[in-house]
Parts: structure tokens; C-alpha cells; sequence
């Protein structure tokens, strides 16, 4: 870590999925999600951390990798499905190898995506023994990664009413990492970035550090932050909160100055999966058959317009270089300014989706590592900086309460609470209420009910994802959040119905255990 | 058309990708099937802009500028979940229930929305129903359903104001109209003597404030232009200048919701429109395919070929235009006979222009 810069960058990703696993279907669409971002997002990342450490480059990145997501990589099931997938896509690249042999383009494109697939299955089944959770470990152990958890399955806090729910989803969320990455949980990324005052003291009665804020948290904070959202504020209960600088977000985000719009980058919605004749691609389509991305895109952005260019993988590298020296070069020009304003060193945070990289932005992690090589190389104003080891070099840092806020669209909680969801939170709440009474009812109860009860707070987690009522909001795959949140929703009231009338069905259990199996080690007095 | 654009374009810009394709199929805008929801956006501003003459500049003010980073960062979070353009259709298993509409309990909930509005949904049981109206003793009649909004940021309750129910409403969006405010809501009934009977109390919500804190910290003293600079430096008056802009559309959402008197379900109603919209693709693939003796080896331009179990094979190549030769070749097992097969082929592609029948 450098200590003899003018101030501090620090790089977030949020990495998450919501859990979905269908083990009732042999190929399932949603587990997609996962196995594209395996391949598109986090073997990537892994690839560039790994060659920045090949080439002692030192890095400092921070990454939330949630407990849905440590759980899918750490499944079995999805691990065998994940090399199966993969090796579906690696023998239709092979086809296209064959196929494209006369469109010199395109058949280089085939040639790099069977490059691309061969080597996530190598770095996948080989490097790591099928649980990338292992790489992400390994990385933090070095010191250059902070890993840090998010709640249990990223519920929307802050409309969730019900207290000890709450804290159950930090609870769960803080032993889950333990268990998986040897440690406690330092920090937290909170689902959406959404804080509502009072959830810090969650927080802190587990041991946490830190979380983050958009940027009108801290800015909006009571009373006001001297530093802005230069330097991180502490809440009364002590857990620090650093805050997203929007010119570091405008930077990747805005339509004008925005990196992964420009038009030399790869498309995300053109994909052989839709573009090829139908028996073709079907073998590699899902169970029903119908057309659904593949992951093999031979077009660049282009504009606006129907004909799109063939994407050209160097023009791509070249400009993600040139746009990794443009940010560095903003930042320091930043970074100087805020040094000559105050009195300590500033620290600029830019969290990120981690899904952004490679699944969107196709060259998004390629940016990363020669952001962080340039960094690294060419510079001294900027030293690259974990939430951790700025709190053990600051200690003094001013009491205030951040204001409700997350990094949704318009700030608040609308994203999660508008005409397409909301009809979902009489249910949760209830829910809720049901599972607190419950595991206060049943104090010390084991075998059959104790498992019943710990089912039902299962249940209710992954019913919580936020991921559904985005999902409904933003209208792609609604049928299926819509068909998640009602399936948990009515499996918790089975339960609590079967427990209330002491009316326990195993193989009802059973089913339910064997399908929604988030959390093995689950203990339902979480919520009494 | 006399609208507001930057209106236009935040209203535009809070629509789904779904929804902004079928206003861009409504105005016939060619190629929206691959713009990503910015492009969508900008696309749709442009065509609804009034025709000015040649050589007057209109368009400078709908540049996408306004088009915030927010809703681009949801469109890419939004691809995360994204499998294909058009999302496939699936069938689940069906479920073997519905939720309830009721659990029985009497209960009103408030949950903030943002700095100003709240949601309250509610359940309030017939028994309760029927203890009030034998309460109010014939007062029952002509009275009126409310939701009684208290301010109790002091911590005693201060009423606010009312809100009248319509229909059998179970939700509410309200306007509290007070950033940084405590508050709760009573659900109960008014009778025309104004006696108010409460059928349930609410959680208590505290709102979000809006811009920066009047409290100051001793501690961390700074001059009011230091605070204001390092206000303006981590972007606050943009932060600032949404909410304003975000209450401005709220308020005129509102007034549209009053007048068509939907007010307690601000659901978007969701159309089924059929796109209209033409287009045309056409492809061309070569299918080669043979047969020799299974345990033969054969090559095509020089690389070898995977043969099936029977010694079938198939090779698919896409067809650009052009001639094109394809060698392949068979070597028996013994490697003492091989055989040379050449297939030429030669493709064409005319595209006459469209006809348009007007």
C-alpha cells in the first residue's frame, strides 16, 4: 500500500446472484445467470488478479461476494452443471471455428471465445476445484483483495419493519462468511446500498467495521460531514460509512462521458443464440427449447443503427487502455484538488456491480487491470486503498448518522416499492412476524421440528431477495421472481401451519430441504 | 406537442425497455429491437419532437445529457438478470396455491418510498369491522374510511391531515410533503359528526431529509463556504438538483392520478399491444455431409473431421458471397488408398429495393 500519496482510491465490486437451483429440472434457464457470470464476470476478474500478481503488481480491490453467491459456487449440483454448460459452449465455439472458416472476422472471434471457454473450464474445474469461492480466498489472503459479505440473500432492508428479521440477515450473513472464508467479516456491502439509520447497530453487534453509503448518505448525514464523502463518517454505534463519489460512477455510468457505451466495445444483445439458424444452436438452448443468449457475440456496440459492425477484440483492448489512463488521470487531477482542500487524505470510493464487468461491459475487467497497472506504474498522487486499512490509518473520524438511502434509481426505496412490487410486502412482513413468533414458541425443540424450523427460516430469507422485486420492476424474467416469491411465501405458511398444528409432513420437509438447501447450517433461534 | 422535454425524458427513462418498445413500435421507429434502453429513449424524444424548420436548431435540449447515470446503471444491473432480448416464455409447474388475501389480523404497515412519499397497505378484519359500526351506533352510516396521518417527529402526535379512501382500497401511496419528518397513520372510521374511531395504528416511519444537515459538530467546525465547497465537490448539488426535478414529477403525477381518480393504486397499468414493424433477414448456410468407411480419416480444408459411429459425417459452414472450394479428403484405415472430393460453390445475393404498398 502506498502512504506517500496525496489520497486514496477504492475499487468495490459488488459480486451477486440471487440462489436459484432447480435440481427438479435437468436444465433450467434462470441457473444462467450463474453459469454467464462464471464465465462472463468472475473467471475474468480472477484471470486479471492473477496476472497482476504474476507480475508483482501491487492492487488493493474490495469485493462483497454475497452468501447466495459463496453458496451456489460451493454447490455441487451447480458445479457439475456449470462444467456441463461450459462444455456445451466449448464444443459449439468449436463448431464455430469450422462454421466461420470463410468470414475471417467472425472466425476470429470463434477462435477467442474457444480460447476464452477452454480456459474458464481449466482455471474453473483445475485451478480451483470447482468452487470459485477458493480463488476469491486466495486472493484475500495475499492481501491485496478485501472480501467482505452483504446480507444473507440481499433483502431490502429498510423495508423490511420487522427488527429481528433484520438482524438475522446480518446474523446469518456474518456466520456464513466466517465459515467460508476462515475470518470475521470485517465490512459489509449492504443489499442495494440501502441503510436506513439504526442498521448500523446490526453491524456492530456482529462485529462489522464498515459499510457503504450512495453518495447523499454520508453527504445528507446528521450533523453535516466536514469532509463530504472524502473521508468516511462513523455512526453512534461506532460502524463507519464510506460513500460513492459520483464522479467516479458519472465516469462509468453517464451516457456522455460513460466508458462501456463507447462503440469500438462488444454488444451485450446480439448472440449466436438468437442470430444462428434454430437446430443449430438448439442442443445448447434449455430444456424447452427456446432461443435464449448463448454467450458467443460477434458485434461491436456501433451506434445507432441496425448494422452493426463486427466486433474487433483489439480496437476493444486498446480503448479499454486509453479509458483506464483517462479515469487515472481524472482521479489525480481529483485527488490533488481535494489534497490542497483538506486537511488529511482523501479517499474517493467507486463501488461498482461486479456483473457489470465482462457480462456488460465485455471489456470492463481487461480496464481493471490496466487501471490498476498504470496506477501502479505511472503515478504517484493516487495509492489504491481496502475500507480496512484506511480505518487502521485514520482513527479519528467524525461521529454522524448517514441518511436513509440507496444506490437505486432516484436514491430511495422506490426501485423495490412501486405498482409492480409492492403487493409483495404484506406477505414478507407477515411472514416475518410468523417466523419471530415461531422460534419463540419453540425454544430448544429438536429432530423433526427443529428441522421444520429451520426449513421455514429458509424459506423466508430467499423469499427476501431483493433481486425479485427488481426484477418485477424492471420487467425481464417477471414470471419467474413473481413464481419465486410466492413459491417461499407458501412454503413458509405450510410450515407454519404444519407446526402450529402439529400436522409435520416429512416428505413435505424433505422436498423442501433437498430443493431450497441455502445455509446447511442454519439455526432458526437466529430469530427469537 | 407541448411538452416539457427534460418531463418527457424522465418519464420516458422510469418506463422498462418492454414498455419503451412498444411506444418506439407506436411511432414506428426502425431498428428498436437491438437499442439498448438509452438509445430507446433518445430515439422515442426524437421522433416526438415538434418539426421545426431547416437550419433551426431544436434538438440541442434533447441530447441525452439528462439522461442520468442512475438509469444506465440499471440497465446493465438489469442485464445481469437479462437472457435474451426477448425474454423467453416459461411455463413452471404451477403453484399449488395462492397466497392469502388475508391473514386475519388487523394491521396497517408504512414503509418510505423516498424523502416525501410513503406506502401503507392494510388488513383490518370484519370482526373488527362490525365492533366499530356497533360502536358508532348508527353513526356508521354516511361515514367515511380515512387514513389519518400524525406527526410525531416532536414525539407528541400532531394530526396532519386526512385521507379519504375510496372504494375497498388496501394500499395507498401518500405524499407526507415533509423530508426529515416522524410519522404515523392511523386507518379508521370519520362520521359525519367527526368522531373518528381507529382501526388500527401504523409502525412509526422517519423520512429521509433532503440536502445537507443544519447540525453542526463543534468538533468539525469548517467555514460555510468550506462546507459548501466540499458540498459541491462530492456532487451534492447534482443530488440536489434531482430531488427537486424528482419532486416536480412526482407532484405532476400526482395531479394526473387526482384527476383520473386512481390514486390509491398507482399501478402502471400494463398494455398488450401488438408491435407493428417489419423487417427481413436472410442467411445462408452450407451443408456438407458424407459417408466412408467409419474407421477412414477424413479431412476438410486440410483439418481433420470428427466421424460419427457409422462414418457419417456433417460440416456446416456460413455461406458468404462468393465462390468457395471445399477439399476434403478420405484416407482409408490402411493408409493405402486416399480420395479427393471437391465440391465448388458459388453464391449470389440480389436485394431489389422494398416495395411499398401505400
Amino acid at each position: 500500500m502506498k502512504t506517500d500519496c496525496k489520497g486514496y482510491l477504492c475499487i468495490v465490486l459488488h459480486a451477486h446472484l440471487p440462489y436459484v437451483r432447480h435440481p427438479e429440472h435437468d436444465k433450467f434457464l434462470e441457473e444462467d445467470w450463474l453459469y454467464e457470470a462464471i464465465t462472463e464476470t468472475y473467471i475474468p476478474i480472477i484471470n486479471v488478479m492473477q496476472s497482476l500478481l504474476q507480475d508483482n503488481v501491487d492492487f488493493r480491490l474490495t469485493m462483497s461476494i454475497t452468501p447466495p453467491l459463496v453458496s451456489m459456487f460451493a454447490d455441487p449440483l451447480l458445479q457439475d452443471r456449470y462444467e456441463r454448460h461450459i462444455n456445451g459452449l466449448i464444443e459449439l465455439a468449436a463448431k464455430e471455428i469450422t462454421r466461420t472458416q470463410w468470414e475471417p472476422q467472425l472466425n476470429h472471434l470463434a477462435h477467442m471465445y474457444h480460447y476464452r471457454f477452454t480456459n474458464a473450464r481449466d482455471v474453473f474445474v483445475n485451478h480451483y476445484g470447482r468452487n470459485l469461492a477458493n480463488a476469491f480466498r486466495k486472493f484475500q489472503d495475499t492481501g491485496k483483495l478485501e472480501i467482505i459479505t452483504c446480507a444473507a440473500t440481499h433483502g431490502y432492508l429498510p423495508l423490511m419493519i420487522n427488527e429481528t428479521a433484520k438482524r438475522a440477515q446480518i446474523k446469518i450473513a456474518a456466520d456464513h462468511y466466517k465459515r467460508h472464508f476462515g475470518r470475521q467479516a470485517r465490512g459489509i456491502w449492504l443489499p442495494e446500498c440501502a441503510y436506513e439509520p439504526g442498521l448500523d447497530n446490526h453491524l456492530a453487534e456482529q462485529g462489522m467495521k464498515f459499510f457503504f453509503t450512495d453518495t447523499h448518505g454520508v453527504l445528507h448525514a446528521t450533523p453535516r460531514p466536514k469532509y463530504g464523502v472524502f473521508a468516511p463518517i462513523a455512526c453512534p454505534s461506532g460502524v463507519a460509512a464510506f460513500a460513492r463519489d459520483v464522479q467516479t460512477s458519472k465516469q462509468v455510468w453517464s451516457s456522455i462521458e460513460g466508458y462501456p457505451g463507447d462503440y469500438v466495445y462488444r454488444d451485450f444483445y446480439r448472440d449466436v443464440g438468437y442470430d444462428l439458424e434454430y437446430e443449430y444452436v438448439q442442443p445448447y438452448l434449455h430444456g424447452g427449447g427456446n432461443r435464449s443468449n448463448l454467450g458467443i457475440k460477434y458485434y461491436a456496440i456501433t451506434g445507432d443503427t441496425d448494422h452493426k459492425q463486427i466486433y474487433n477484440p483489439t480496437w476493444g483492448l486498446d480503448r479499454a487502455a486509453e479509458h483506464a489512463g483517462n479515469f487515472m488521470f481524472n482521479r489525480e487531477k481529483q485527488i490533488e484538488h481535494l489534497a490542497s482542500i483538506m486537511d488529511r487524505q482523501p479517499i474517493v470510493v467507486a463501488p461498482y456491480d461486479a456483473e457489470l464487468f465482462g457480462h456488460w461491459w465485455f471489456e470492463g475487467p481487461d480496464w481493471l487491470g490496466f487501471l490498476f497497472r498504470k496506477i501502479y506504474h505511472d503515478q504517484n498522487t493516487i495509492g489504491l486503498i481496502t475500507p480496512s486499512e484506511y480505518l487502521g490509518r485514520f482513527s479519528r473520524i467524525q461521529v454522524a448518522t448517514p441518511s436513509m438511502s440507496s444506490w437505486g434509481y432516484k436514491g430511495y426505496n422506490e426501485v423495490w416499492l412501486e405498482g409492480s412490487n409492492d403487493w409483495i410486502y404484506r406477505h414478507l412482513h407477515v411472514a416475518a412476524d410468523r417466523m419471530v413468533e415461531l422460534a419463540r414458541n419453540n425454544a430448544g425443540v429438536n429432530g423433526l421440528r427443529q428441522r421444520a424450523l429451520n426449513q421455514a427460516a429458509r424459506e423466508l430469507l430467499l423469499a427476501q431477495s431483493s433481486d425479485w422485486a427488481f426484477i418485477m420492476k424492471t420487467g425481464t424474467m417477471v414470471e419467474y421472481a413473481v413464481m419465486r416469491t410466492k413459491t417461499h411465501l407458501l412454503n413458509f405458511n405450510s410450515l407454519f401451519d404444519q407446526l402450529n398444528n402439529g400436522t409435520l409432513r416429512e416428505g413435505f420437509l424433505c422436498e423442501l430441504e433437498g430443493k431450497n438447501n441455502i445455509f446447511p447450517e442454519i439455526d432458526y433461534t437466529v430469530y427469537s | 406537442m407541448a411538452r416539457d422535454p427534460a418531463a418527457r425524458e424522465s418519464s420516458l427513462a422510469a418506463l422498462s425497455r418492454k414498455e419503451l418498445l412498444e411506444i418506439a413500435a407506436k411511432r414506428d421507429i426502425k431498428g428498436r429491437h437491438r437499442m439498448p434502453k438509452l438509445h430507446l429513449v433518445s430515439a422515442i424524444l426524437k421522433e416526438e419532437l415538434p418539426k421545426t424548420p431547416a437550419g433551426q436548431v431544436a434538438e440541442q435540449t434533447l441530447e441525452p445529457a439528462a439522461i442520468r447515470a442512475g438509469q444506465i446503471q440499471q440497465e446493465a444491473e438489469q442485464a445481469k438478470y437479462m437472457l435474451g432480448p426477448t425474454p423467453p416464455h416459461e411455463e413452471f409447474f404451477p403453484l399449488e396455491a395462492e397466497l392469502p388475501q388475508e391473514y386475519g389480523h388487523d394491521r396497517i404497515a408504512l414503509m418510505v418510498r423516498d424523502p416525501y412519499w410513503v406506502h401503507a397497505y392494510w388488513e383490518i378484519t370484519p370482526e373488527t369491522i362490525d365492533l366499530a359500526n356497533s360502536e358508532l351506533d348508527g353513526d356508521h352510516l354516511n361515514s367515511v374510511s380515512i387514513l389519518r396521518i400524525y406527526d410525531v417527529s416532536s414525539g407528541e402526535a400532531l394530526r396532519r391531515f386526512d385521507v379519504e379512501l375510496s372504494g375497498n382500497a388496501t394500499n395507498w401511496y401518500i405524499n407526507l410533503g415533509q423530508p426529515g419528518g416522524t410519522f404515523c397513520v392511523d386507518i379508521g372510521i370519520l362520521t359525519p359528526g367527526n368522531r373518528f374511531y381507529t382501526l388500527a395504528r401504523s409502525n412509526t416511519v422517519s423520512m429521509p431529509p433532503v440536502g445537507m444537515s443544519s447540525v453542526i459538530d463543534e468538533r468539525w467546525m469548517s467555514l460555510q463556504e468550506d462546507f459548501e465547497r466540499m458540498y459541491a465537490l462530492s456532487g451534492g448539488f447534482e443530488v440536489g438538483a434531482s430531488s427537486a426535478e424528482m419532486q416536480k414529477m412526482i407532484e405532476k403525477r400526482l395531479e394526473e392520478e387526482m384527476a383520473s381518480g386512481a390514486l390509491f393504486s398507482m399501478m402502471s397499468p400494463v398494455y398488450k399491444r401488438k408491435e407493428r414493424g417489419f423487417w427481413f433477414k436472410v442467411e445462408t448456410e452450407l451443408i456438407v455431409y458424407g459417408a466412408t468407411e467409419p474407421d477412414a480419416a477424413v479431412t476438410a480444408q486440410g483439418k481433420p473431421v470428427q466421424l460419427r459411429p457409422d462414418g457419417t459425417f456433417t460440416l456446416r459452414f456460413a455461406l458468404p458471397d462468393g465462390k468457395q472450394t471445399i477439399d476434403l479428403t478420405a484416407e482409408s484405415a490402411d493408409n493405402k488408398e486416399e480420395r479427393t472430393i471437391t465440391p465448388e460453390v458459388e453464391k449470389k445475393t440480389y436485394r431489389p429495393e422494398p416495395v411499398l404498398n401505400e
